[in-house]
């Protein structure tokens, strides 16, 4: 068998026979070409650079040199291993690197895992899981099964680190299955094993198998409240907050496949209970919020408002704005939906408020752009106009181009809908002037229709030509060019410019008034 | 029948088949093998000869004269085919031999083996070397470590002259090799040997098959006389559960047959008796060594812990009830009711007590077969 070893820093950290191995091939040697001077030799310290001595003047290697230069590093890691007595290690071993290469195998070539690095040939993770493997067989032997939890645990954390997600869960599953061993601590690593095989299988997708370990995990901290995390929380509580979260997660999921949406809102409140249970508001705050979502989506407005008035309070407990904002936007939808108009109005303003008072553009944003969407359908086109430009701007000055797409049609439409009226007016009016204007507005899209018109009277028994008529009008529009309009102006003009669709809807909407 | 060297046609020198001197004695039976004295061929009957015996008259004979191309091609095809089924039989004899403990026996069967291989393959093939490792293996246990030195020497080289070697030979080699070292006495030599056997056993099995596990009885082995008990503790049990698991699995299938319904008859159970992984004859002479050798140990032992004991006791069971000794698969059972009786809770007593019900089952249908 040729070896192709890539070289090893300095022999595995196993050897404790003091006979050092060499597993690295030395380094090239051979003498200096001939321009360049001998180099000087140190008092040893240039050892390396002198010329290779004869074969027959090497030492002998022994056999372990040899064996060791011509076997995998794998092979040599098993060996020893195996010498030194450690045969439950080597087959955990061997076993997962056999894994790890069938499962390259059913993969294919053409998937990723086919060009990742193999566990066999990464030799610091070799090592690292040789000195552990060993330890906790040794500490197992001695029946020191809280050693061989310790060892797992560290392993597990270590590959967690390296991103070796497959290796991490395997530990964490050994983890707890060595947990059961221990039985003198009334399950208290036990537990631990459980939430971190669920926090593993929980990072994988497995939320129903994540779920059940959890819940094996609250079982135990429930009846044994005084143990604590290493972040000075009770289990308890950890227990509480991971199956409040696993809850919502599947939750959620139910909610995207649109299946039963009964157990959707059990598995809801199942995490609002357990929120609720670990005492701490902002997650039980969450868990009502998507709690009343979920019952506002399901048509039961009046249940879903009574969960959302109690994350509103929560929220003002807490001196949460964002949390207020949230809530009062969800309750305005809930009323809305439930046909209490200027209730939901109500809450949007104070949305309103909260966001500006927050500083939190997008809130605001929100806020302003859900206000004008009831005042516009309510009617109120003036107030929904006024909304929306704020909307607008503050998209634009978050540069958020989907909130900005959306206001700016908002906006216009809002717009449109406010210009509906004057411009019926205008064509029901059937003078002159009016269609004057109208044919005005056509081409240069400014809106004067709330002006009154100058001198009807005078203008209408004299017959002007189409040229001396236009001009008093542009001169009057010169001159009247509206302050307050000024901004909208500038702004339409853009909106002409950068999107055709907003001026699509413009004239769609008031050609159809 | 005697024969007078002096007598044979001149060039024809008959030689023995054990020691290669001058032949006194011929085979009645085959006609076509010759020993020294009797007691040669007293050694090479019990060997090996008694097996072989009428195989060995067709391919030893002079070759007949036969007309065509063909038919001489023929001849040689046959030839060649007989010649590889005797080295498999020789070998596996050879093999079971020595689990029997009966090395001097082995000797012959081994030689018989090599002397094939040498024919068909030729001197320098990897194939010689199983039978190197028997003979190495057969002097390793009658106390001729020089002349196993030189066998496993002979089998290492070719070894590694052949990189594209399968890892079942090597672990057979390195097995030997260990086997050799712990014999001498150098025992961290021998556990690096019987590691590489495990390490190549297992590329080529996985770590839990029974062709592994030999290497792990052995290391066992070593570090008991060592003295580093525990290690060898937790191997003995490692080889304990291989074992058992495995005979677990042959009686399953086994048990099952007669579940099925026995209208359709003989056929069934043929396909299903194929199906089954049985054990070959080597095997089943290393299942009964190594079980009785851990029984022995564990009954012994004196803070042992009764799981052990119950589960070796099962083990040996269920390998008799395979074999078709019903009797001693009853005795051993009777005697894993007992041990695992400190255990009631335990899955093996359970398993062990439905063995037992099968066992009783059981007796009237393998006497059939």
């Amino acid at each position: 068998m040729a070896a192709t070893l890539p070289p090893i820093s300095g022999g595995s950290g196993g050897l404790k026979q003091g006979q050092p191995v060499q597993f690295s091939p030395s380094p090239p040697k051979g003498p200096p070409s001939g321009r360049l001077k001998p180099l000087k030799r140190g008092k040893g310290a240039r050892e390396g650079v002198q010329p290779e001595k004869p074969r027959s003047q090497q030492p002998m290697l022994t056999k372990r040199q040899t064996t060791a230069y011509r076997n995998s590093y794998k092979h040599n890691l098993c060996v020893e291993m195996l010498t030194e007595g450690y045969h439950r290690s080597f087959c955990e071993l061997f076993a997962l690197i056999h894994r790890q290469e069938e499962e390259r195998l059913r993969a294919g070539p053409e998937s990723l895992l086919w060009s990742m690095t193999l566990l066999k040939d990464q030799h610091e993770k070799l090592d690292m899981l040789k000195t552990h493997l060993t330890r906790m067989e040794y500490s197992a032997r001695k029946g020191d099964f809280y050693e061989v939890y310790k060892s797992r645990f560290e392993l597990a954390r270590y590959f967690q680190q390296t991103g070796d997600k497959w290796l991490a869960d395997h530990f964490f599953m050994t983890c707890l299955q060595t947990s059961t061993n221990i039985s003198n601590d009334s399950g208290k690593t036990q537990a631990e094993g459980y939430c971190n095989v669920g926090l593993a299988q929980e990072d994988n997708g497995e939320y129903y198998h994540a779920m059940e370990n959890f819940e094996q995990y609250y079982k135990l901290a429930v009846t044994n409240k005084d143990w604590i995390t290493a972040d000075n929380r009770t289990f308890h509580t950890d227990a509480c907050i991971h199956l409040s979260r696993i809850y919502n997660t599947i939750g959620t999921l139910l909610e995207e496949e649109e299946e039963d949406k009964n157990e959707m809102l059990e598995y809801l409140k199942k995490a609002y209970d357990m929120a609720q249970e670990s005492e701490i508001h902002m997650l039980t705050g969450e868990a009502v919020y998507r709690l009343g979502l979920a019952y506002e989506m399901n048509g039961d407005a009046e249940t879903a408002l009574l969960h959302l008035n109690n994350y509103l309070a929560i929220c003002r407990n807490a001196d949460d704005n964002d949390g207020i904002g949230k809530a009062c936007d969800a309750i305005a939808k809930a009323l809305e939906r439930d046909g209490k108009v200027e209730k939901s109005i109500e809450y949007l303003k104070q949305f309103v408020q909260v966001a500006e008072k927050s500083g939190n553009e997008q809130a605001y944003s929100k806020a302003c752009h859900n206000l004008g969407i009831i005042f516009n359908k309510l009617g109120n086109y003036e107030e929904a106009t006024k909304s929306f430009d704020k909307a607008y701007t503050l998209a634009r000055s978050m540069g958020d181009v989907t909130s900005i797409n959306v206001n700016r049609v908002q906006f216009g439409i809002a717009m449109a809908h406010k210009m509906q009226t004057g411009v019926a007016r205008h064509i029901v009016m059937n003078s002159r002037q009016a269609l004057e204007r109208i044919v005005e507005w056509k081409s240069s899209r400014l809106d004067e229709f709330e002006k009154p018109f100058p001198e009807p009277v005078k203008l209408v028994p004299r017959p002007l030509t189409p040229k001396e008529l236009s001009k008093p009008i542009i001169e009057e529009e010169e001159e009247e060019a509206p302050e307050e309009n000024q901004q909208e102006e500038e702004e339409r003009k853009e909106n002409t410019f950068t999107s055709t669709a907003d001026t699509d809807t413009h004239t769609e909407t008031t050609e159809s008034g | 029948m005697t024969l007078n060297p002096l007598a044979n046609p001149k060039g024809v020198n008959l030689l023995c088949e054990l020691c290669q001197k001058p032949a006194f004695i011929q085979c009645t039976k085959c006609r076509v093998t010759y020993y020294c004295g009797v007691e040669h061929q007293k050694a090479d009957w019990l060997g090996i000869h008694e097996k072989v015996c009428q195989n060995l008259i067709s391919l030893r004979q002079n070759e007949p004269f036969l007309a065509s191309e063909e038919e001489r091609q023929n001849r040689q095809r046959q030839l060649l085919h007989k010649k590889k089924a005797m080295i498999d039989l020789t070998r596996t004899t050879g093999q079971k031999l020595l689990f029997e403990g009966k090395h001097e026996q082995a000797v012959p069967a081994a030689m018989q083996s090599l002397r094939f291989a040498i024919d068909v393959h030729g001197l320098a093939s990897i194939e010689l070397v199983p039978s190197y490792l028997i003979l190495g293996e057969a002097s390793i246990g009658l106390g001729r470590l020089s002349q196993a030195e030189e066998y496993l020497a002979q089998a290492q080289w070719t070894v590694l002259k052949t990189p594209e070697c399968s890892n079942s030979i090597k672990s057979r080699l390195y097995r030997n090799l260990g086997l050799l070292h712990a014999a001498k006495g150098e025992y961290d030599e021998s556990l690096r040997q019987l590691a590489n056997d495990i390490y190549h056993a297992s590329e080529e099995f996985g770590t839990d098959d029974i062709r592994t596990s030999g290497g792990y009885f052995h290391m066992g082995n070593v570090f008991y006389r060592q003295g580093r008990i525990d290690i060898a503790d937790s191997l003995y049990r490692q080889v304990t559960d291989i074992w058992y698991t495995h005979l677990y699995k042959i009686v399953k299938i086994r048990t099952r047959t007669p579940a099925t319904p026995k209208g359709i008859g003989p056929l069934i159970s043929e396909t299903s008796e194929e199906e089954e992984e049985g054990l070959d004859e080597a095997q089943e002479a290393e299942a009964v060594q190594v079980l009785n050798a851990l029984y022995d140990l564990r009954e012994h032992q004196p803070n042992r812990q009764p799981q052990d004991l119950a589960t070796v006791c099962h083990a040996l069971a269920m390998l008799y009830f395979v074999l078709m000794d019903i009797n001693k698969a009853k005795e051993f059972g009777r005697k894993a009711v007992v041990a695992s009786e400190g255990h009631p809770d335990d899955n093996l007593s359970r398993s062990i007590v439905e063995f037992m019900k099968t066992c009783d089952r059981v007796p009237a249908p393998p006497t059939k077969d």
